[in-house]
């Protein structure tokens, strides 16, 4: 399932702007709201990829974050992938524009997506395999009963004496959140 | 003023008729006063206690100390320290010999008062860009301090977090908790100062009975190892023993006992935490036979600060317990502290900002400073 939802994450991160790009081609003002409109919720996407997990982070964790990623970085990473698309919607666009000038612009924003995408993947299954890690604990030192085994698996800090959530857990749970007795 | 503009406009815009002006123009005016005095009042109302601001204006507070019950020492962390005067709500600058530069989590960090001599903690540039905990000593002389350094963390390396840094006196020597500066596995070495607590003479000599940790390239400063950041640190009148809170990674924040040629284990331990990006610390272990254990845990972190065992008479009921500020959280907890039990823990008040620093005077009242560009410094009141 993991490999599923990563598998449709990055194929919609690479086909947004493609499928724009086929459409700029057409030169049809009726395709330019569709255009900007994909563009925009791309971008979005990409916000979403990239920085929700630092605010996460931030929000959830110790105050040392910040350090490594300022609170305007959100703006600095869609400017940087806003660069892509103003290339497309402002040069590609024109008529006047040479072949081989396509054929590089072109080929840079491939090379772009698909740097991003190795980026993104990389992440993905770094944390994906994390996770495991924290399951593998639960499998092995909080297997009792289902039900503790259940709520390890849901928790999102897990050692070998215990686990713990990052928001109050469950009543089913918290008995057997007891690791300051 | 309220009465001349703003009732004529409210009852113009709520088209009031005349023979209810009278009653509308007295529930409208309470009104008024009531959101005034909620919003421009100085005391922030909490629950059972209320907060009363000193001061505020000051650019990143980081440690406090009493001069008397009536004055106060505040470092900034930028390197300024400031003498406040409770009763008037001012304060002034303190001048000294120390070149200090915001660096990270570093920078002029906690300070200590204790017979007209200053201690400071802070963060020292030894060239190349590299940096380490320092201590300094200097006598306070009407508003202005020459210091001399005392105490310098081996190696300075280039890392702009993890500084420790808080002082603590006990039967004239000075005890300072030195962060990892993200050293990992290098605070099991006694060798260097990452994650340990030095002990020290009051005049910055070493003394002969501290422990070597059967390792003979141990520094001879070295008290405690295998901590990660350290930035709590009291003596309990109670039993006089030194006392400590550490930040944990991702969870795994602890309150626990200073302990001659003890170790806290980080980072082949992580007291329940495990790393930002979600992976496991050795072997997942919270803690393992041979390591000090800590007294009492949280996960999630609430980035634990400062922590001081009240004594006084204004809050009488809470003698011997600790007093525990929280940055994360930004709370000021209460531990019911026992026999080496922690019994309850309380939230004495929450959401007022990042408290970076709770001291209380000679009469027993409690202070507390709140670390923010526009920081501020409270006195913890009954309501």
């Amino acid at each position: 399932m993991f490999y599923f939802i990563l598998f449709i994450k990055l194929f919609l991160f690479l086909i947004i702007p493609i499928y724009s790009t086929f459409l700029i081609k057409r030169r049809n003002q009726n395709y330019k709201k569709i255009i900007i409109s994909s563009y925009i919720l791309w971008l979005i996407f990409v916000g979403y990829l990239t920085y929700v997990p630092f605010i996460f982070w931030y929000i959830k964790n110790e105050v040392n974050i910040q350090i490594f990623l300022p609170v305007y970085g959100v703006f600095g990473i869609v400017f940087i992938y806003l660069i892509l698309p103003s290339v497309y919607l402002y040069i590609i666009a024109k008529p006047s524009i040479k072949k081989i000038s396509k054929i590089i612009i072109n080929l840079i924003g491939i090379l772009w997506l698909t740097l991003s995408i190795g980026i993104i993947g990389v992440i993905e299954l770094y944390n994906h395999k994390n996770t495991q890690d924290l399951n593998n604990i639960c499998y092995q030192m909080h297997n009792s009963s289902d039900e503790k085994l259940a709520c390890c698996l849901k928790a999102e800090y897990v050692w070998n004496e215990g686990f713990s959530f990052s928001e109050t857990p469950s009543e089913q749970c918290i008995k057997y959140m007891n690791w300051n007795d | 003023m309220i009465k001349i503009l703003v009732v004529p406009l409210l009852r113009n815009l709520f088209l009031i008729p005349n023979t209810n002006r009278l009653i509308m123009n007295k529930i409208i005016l309470f009104f008024i006063i009531q959101i005034s005095i909620f919003i421009f009042a100085n005391p922030i109302i909490a629950e059972e206690y209320r907060l009363l601001k000193i001061v505020d204006g000051l650019y990143k507070p980081w440690g406090l100390t009493f001069i008397d019950n009536e004055n106060a020492l505040i470092t900034l962390k930028s390197g300024e320290i400031v003498k406040v005067n409770i009763p008037d709500q001012d304060y002034q600058k303190i001048s000294h010999n120390l070149k200090i530069e915001e660096y990270g989590q570093g920078g002029l960090l906690d300070i200590l008062f204790k017979d007209n001599n200053v201690y400071v903690s802070y963060t020292e540039k030894r060239g190349n860009e590299k940096f380490s905990t320092s201590i300094a000593l200097g006598e306070l002389s009407g508003d202005n301090i020459v210091f001399d350094n005392i105490f310098q963390s081996e190696p300075p390396i280039k890392d702009n977090i993890h500084f420790g840094s808080r002082l603590t006196i006990k039967d004239n020597h000075l005890y300072a908790s030195i962060g990892e500066r993200r050293q990992g596995i290098a605070t099991q070495d006694p060798s260097n100062h990452f994650g340990k607590i030095i002990r020290i003479n009051l005049d910055g000599t070493i003394p002969l009975d501290n422990p070597n940790f059967d390792n003979p390239q141990s520094l001879p400063e070295v008290y405690q190892i295998g901590l990660r950041n350290p930035q709590g640190m009291a003596l309990s009148p109670v039993d006089n023993e030194i006392y400590i809170t550490n930040h944990g990674p991702k969870g795994g924040d602890f309150f626990g006992r200073v302990i001659r040629g003890g170790n806290y284990g980080w980072d082949d331990v992580a007291w329940g935490g495990i790393d930002y990006d979600g992976s496991i610390i050795g072997d997942g272990s919270a803690w393992k036979p041979g390591y000090d254990k800590p007294i009492y845990r949280w996960i999630p972190s609430i980035a634990v600060s400062n922590i001081v065992f009240y004594k006084g008479d204004e809050f009488k009921d809470w003698e011997g317990d600790v007093l525990l500020a929280s940055l994360k959280a930004q709370k000021l907890i209460k531990l019911e502290y026992q026999d080496g039990k922690v019994s309850n823990e309380k939230i004495i008040f929450d959401k007022k900002g990042r408290l970076r620093d709770v001291e209380i005077n000679n009469k027993g009242e409690i202070f507390v400073i709140i670390d923010d560009a526009n920081g501020s410094f409270w006195q913890l009141k009954k309501s």
